[in-house]
């Protein structure tokens, strides 16, 4: 029953992907259609998961294989896909409602019909990663979602940041993200010797080397972001539409963390210095990301720099939960990684909410520069309140849910009776002042104070913006508040490796999180009741306002020590927050911006390496390129007819197509460099499937 | 035993509400005595609360951010006091754990920021933007200071670490990081950079006025009434924790209570505010030094 709700998903992407082909020449009705059906799909998706819990909490997993006729595709769906299943479901769903009257602000580009296929073929593809059960399909649906986002993300291509982010994404992730999987591809293939052995289950029975380690933790690693790896971030996610953004800070580098803890929990076992590793990581990451995003006057790279702090956590959390599993606590260390993974979730929704809101302030003003923002919240008021709540969830605020999943961080590091990872519990703590302090700064300058020249014309987005953001507000505040709603499927993943009961460990009796730690001594459990919390403040609140009402009968101007001031005079701008911090600790800034300079010095030789390799690649399939082409050119003029019995052939012959069309209108606006690397792109896939 | 518990809990709720102001006017006697002032009277933070509280306010802004922000100041304070120990009964127990408690005591901090960024005032914003530092330089030590706690004792239950706890070189260092950390939040001179009168205004409070003044300055007063009782009880539940008669625990709270209120007052009148980066540069030296104790405690001295 369950999968084929799966399969209904599955076929709703693919069908918004044909619907919109004839409907290319209306641009607002062709990206409605498409919408509609992506968010149908994801309401599909949604269903799946809900649907399939039971059996998963259970420790069942669902099973079923696509026959292409061609190939086949296995999927093994537990509790780690599910998790992200959700994570797809809920943040394709809200972006689905709000992309239609959003993308009105990109209409200039046209090309709507390139942007749904876009679409649906990135979620599509994420989907796919997190619920496939074969290695080679995996890493296809890597190649697949890197490209996708790739042309998504250089949307508006006549901009040169635009242009030269998206080169950088494209080159760094071909070098640091899928060569290391294709490496590995290829030595497991070599091992195994037929697609089939390439199963996640078999891999699991082989011995296999800690090569495999090092690459699964560069390749998953710079999908993340994982400082040294993350230069390239803060200046791909921004440069995207903003739901878009949304969509790769929210889901797409949360699939690499799947991919992480699928490969070498899964595959490969839990060790401790693979523990230890991840932890540092993001410890390091953490720190580094948020202390770069702490002076970002620009609100989607503020954003993106935290996307890269937070998968910190994430990291963290994860890899206290492989250290403790390792060294022999399995029932904390699941708990540690149920924390990581409750990040991940709660980053996911409260990260694309914080984009979408970007984005609605970006397409009321037409800037995201917060030194000329200010006084949204009278104009802009559920945008404000939105955005407020995703900002408190961020900075880890009680009873927000990115506080619960923060403070079962905090409780996997200070409890591990580690020093290393109390360390890095210590480190979280302070990166979550630095946090708060970041969106303190992003809420108040834009939505504080009063309307600035830039504002003042500035209304309310439209309803269904409205609406798409209001259902991830309503998900931060049912994961902070309802912690029980979601951890016993946090849960699942750490108890399938452990095998143990956790039952006296970690106890969500309705509202109340209970957590026992190794060693405790009796009655030192440490629990946490968010409703009463709630009630009792809001007793306190409504008790002082009735004693003190708070109706401003009249408003007088600020004080301004009698000198006439205008107001916009009067604030602090966004450069100015935290002037003397940021100042003190410049050194840190230096080593950090000397460290990314060393990053694009690597990156930018071997995409050097690369683009040769790449014309050489290209001189051998130069017939095929031609092909590819002249194919994409033949349905772009025979379109409607002939498409939907060749879309059911195979998706292979599906994406081809998507990718003949794309190289074409990529040749036709772009330079020859972007058109190599796709074709590029085009010859490793098919050396990828002539296996 | 459920008598005891009613009595105890409304005890510690008018101790949260109605004892900091007194607090405060001790401070200020003992100040002015170290000065050789005459000082005001002990009572006098209670006049000056019950004036504040009886006037109307006068709004600089309509905006519900600001007119919010001491209602919320104050309820996250007494709320964040209400679970801590009072004797051996926690009156309000939404949760045992320190984070937990810390994280809605620095919910009276985010009151104040979003309350004085919600204005275009420079000196309100000044105000805000000197108490995000202050937190951002102080958080570290105090992290410091729980994770010694919590290697120590393995556990982050505030009414179980001091019972737990096998007092070791890093744990008598982690008390001393744990005083220091409550001193610098409270915001004691010479740390009182963020509401600083002659200098800044009183930063957000400069357009705070009648009783929202009153409420959030009543806030602050429990706020640091908070951090001290948290101290107090790590301080004294030690010494008496094979009592098992809890008003007896509960006197020595809060005779260490007044103790650390007196010594602060010395120590305040014998130090001028500090400029806010000398506080930053100061917390991260103190900061530095305490990795050192986090060592010494992974070691197990």
């Amino acid at each position: 029953m369950m999968e084929e709700l799966f399969t209904l998903t599955v076929i709703l992407y693919l069908l918004s992907i044909l619907v919109v082909l004839p409907l290319r020449k209306n641009y607002r009705a062709s990206i409605t259609v498409g919408h509609v059906l992506t968010g149908l799909a994801s309401i599909s998706l949604l269903a799946f998961t809900v649907g399939s819990l039971p059996d998963v909490l259970k420790g069942k997993a669902i099973e079923f294989t696509y026959n292409l006729g061609v190939a086949e595709i296995p999927f093994h769906v537990d509790g780690l896909s599910l998790i992200l299943c959700l994570v797809l479901g809920s943040l394709g769903l809200a972006t689905s409602i709000y992309s239609p009257r959003y993308m009105e602000f990109y209409e200039r580009f046209g090309r709507s019909w390139l942007y749904v296929v876009l679409y649906s073929a990135f979620v599509l593809s994420m989907i796919l990663i997190v619920t496939t059960s074969n290695f080679l399909w995996f890493v296809f649906f890597w190649e697949v979602m890197t490209f996708t986002s790739y042309l998504l993300m250089i949307w508006e291509n006549d901009e040169e940041y635009v242009r030269k982010a998206g080169w950088k994404y494209f080159v760094t992730m071909h070098v640091a993200s899928t060569l290391p999987l294709i490496i590995s591809l290829a030595m497991l293939y070599a091992k195994t010797g037929s697609v089939n052995g390439l199963d996640f289950d078999n891999l699991a029975t082989l011995h296999l080397g800690p090569i495999y380690y090092v690459l699964f933790l560069i390749g998953f690693g710079s999908k993340a972001g994982v400082v040294p790896l993350h230069f390239w971030l803060p200046d791909a996610h921004p440069a995207a539409p903003s739901n878009v953004s949304a969509l790769l800070s929210g889901a797409m580098i949360k699939v690499a963390v799947y991919g992480l803890i699928r490969t070498t929990c899964f595959i490969l076992r839990p060790t401790e210095a693979l523990g230890y590793t991840v932890a540092i990581l993001g410890t390091v990451t953490l720190t580094v990301g948020t202390l770069y995003a702490l002076k970002q006057t620009d609100a989607k790279r503020l954003l993106a720099y935290h996307s890269v702090g937070q998968m910190g956590y994430i990291w963290l959390g994860v890899g206290a939960g492989i250290t403790l599993i390792a060294k022999g606590y399995p029932a904390f260390g699941a708990i540690a990684m149920a924390a990581g993974l409750y990040h991940l979730v709660n980053h996911a929704i409260f990260k694309g909410l914080l984009f979408l809101s970007a984005g609605s302030v970006l397409y009321r003003t037409h800037t995201r520069d917060l030194n000329v923002l200010g006084g949204l919240a009278k104009l802009m008021p559920f945008t404000a309140l939105f955005t407020f709540i995703a900002a408190m969830s961020i900075a880890g605020e009680p009873p927000f849910n990115g506080f619960m999943s923060k403070w079962m961080i905090y409780q996997g590091t200070f409890l591990s009776g580690d020093g290393l990872l109390v360390f890095c519990g210590i480190m979280a703590l302070f990166i979550s002042a630095a946090t708060l302090a970041s969106f303190v700064k992003f809420y108040t300058t834009a939505f504080g104070g009063t309307p600035t020249t830039t504002t003042e014309k500035a209304e309310e987005v439209p309803s269904s913006m409205l609406i798409g953001k209001g259902f991830l507000a309503f998900l931060c505040l049912l994961f902070g508040l309802v912690p029980s709603s979601i951890i016993p499927l946090l849960l699942t993943p750490g108890k399938a490796l452990t095998g143990v009961d956790l039952s006296g460990w970690i106890s969500t009796k309705y509202w109340l999180v209970t957590i026992r730690a190794p060693r405790m001594p009796a009655g030192g459990e440490t629990y946490f009741n968010p409703w009463l919390f709630v009630g009792v403040l809001g007793v306190l609140v409504v008790a002082m306002l009735i004693s003190y009402p708070n109706r401003p009968k009249r408003i007088v101007k600020v004080w301004t020590t009698g000198e006439p001031v205008k107001a916009e005079h009067y604030k602090l701008r966004a450069m100015h927050y935290y002037g003397p911090f940021e100042e003190y600790i410049h050194g840190l800034y230096h080593g950090g911006d000397a460290l990314s300079g060393w990053g694009t010095y690597v990156c930018s030789s071997l995409a050097g390496g690369y683009l040769s390799l790449g014309r050489t690649l290209l001189r051998w399939a130069e017939k095929v390129g031609k092909d590819v082409l002249s194919t994409g050119r033949w349905y772009e003029k025979n379109g409607k007819e002939i498409y939907l019995d060749e879309a059911v052939a195979s998706p292979f012959v599906q994406l081809m197509k998507g990718l003949g069309i794309a190289i074409e209108e990529v040749s036709l606006s772009y330079d020859l460099l972007l058109m190599l690397a796709a074709a590029t792109l085009g010859v490793m896939m098919l050396i990828l499937l002539g296996w | 035993m459920e008598a005891e518990r009613i009595a105890f809990s409304f005890i510690s709720l008018c101790l949260i509400l109605f004892l900091p102001p007194l607090l405060d006017g001790i401070g200020r006697k003992v100040k002015a005595r170290i000065q050789l002032r005459q000082g005001p009277s002990i009572l006098q933070t209670y006049y000056d609360l019950t004036t504040f509280l009886s006037v109307e306010p006068v709004y600089p802004t309509e905006r519900l951010a600001f007119r919010l922000a001491p209602y919320i100041a104050f309820a996250s304070a007494v709320s964040a006091a209400l679970v801590l120990p009072y004797g051996r009964v926690i009156p309000v127990s939404f949760t045992g754990d320190i984070f937990v408690f810390l994280y809605v005591l620095a919910m009276v901090s985010i009151a104040y920021m979003v309350g004085g960024f919600s204005l275009n005032n420079t000196y309100t914003n000044t105000g805000a933007n000197r108490e995000m530092m202050m937190i951002l330089s102080i958080e570290p030590i105090l992290g410091v200071a729980i994770g010694t706690f919590a290697l120590n004792a393995h556990t982050l239950r505030i009414g179980a670490i001091p019972f737990a706890l096998t007092f070791t070189v890093s744990v008598l260092l982690a008390y001393g990081l744990l005083a220091y950390s409550v001193y610098v939040e409270g915001g004691f001179i010479p740390f009182d950079v963020a509401e600083a009168e002659q200098e800044i205004l009183e930063g957000t409070f400069s357009e705070y006025s009648g009783y929202l003044l009153g409420i959030f300055k009543w806030a602050l007063m429990i706020k640091r009434f908070a951090l001290l009782w948290l101290l107090s009880s790590f301080i004294s539940i030690p010494f008496v924790r094979n009592v098992a008669n809890g008003a007896l625990i509960l006197i020595t709270q809060l005779i260490v209570l007044l103790l650390l209120y007196a010594g602060i007052a010395v120590i305040e009148s014998m130090n001028a505010r500090l400029r806010i980066d000398h506080v930053i540069r100061r917390n991260t030296g103190v900061f530095l030094c305490s990795l050192a104790v986090l060592l010494l405690a992974a070691l197990g001295w």
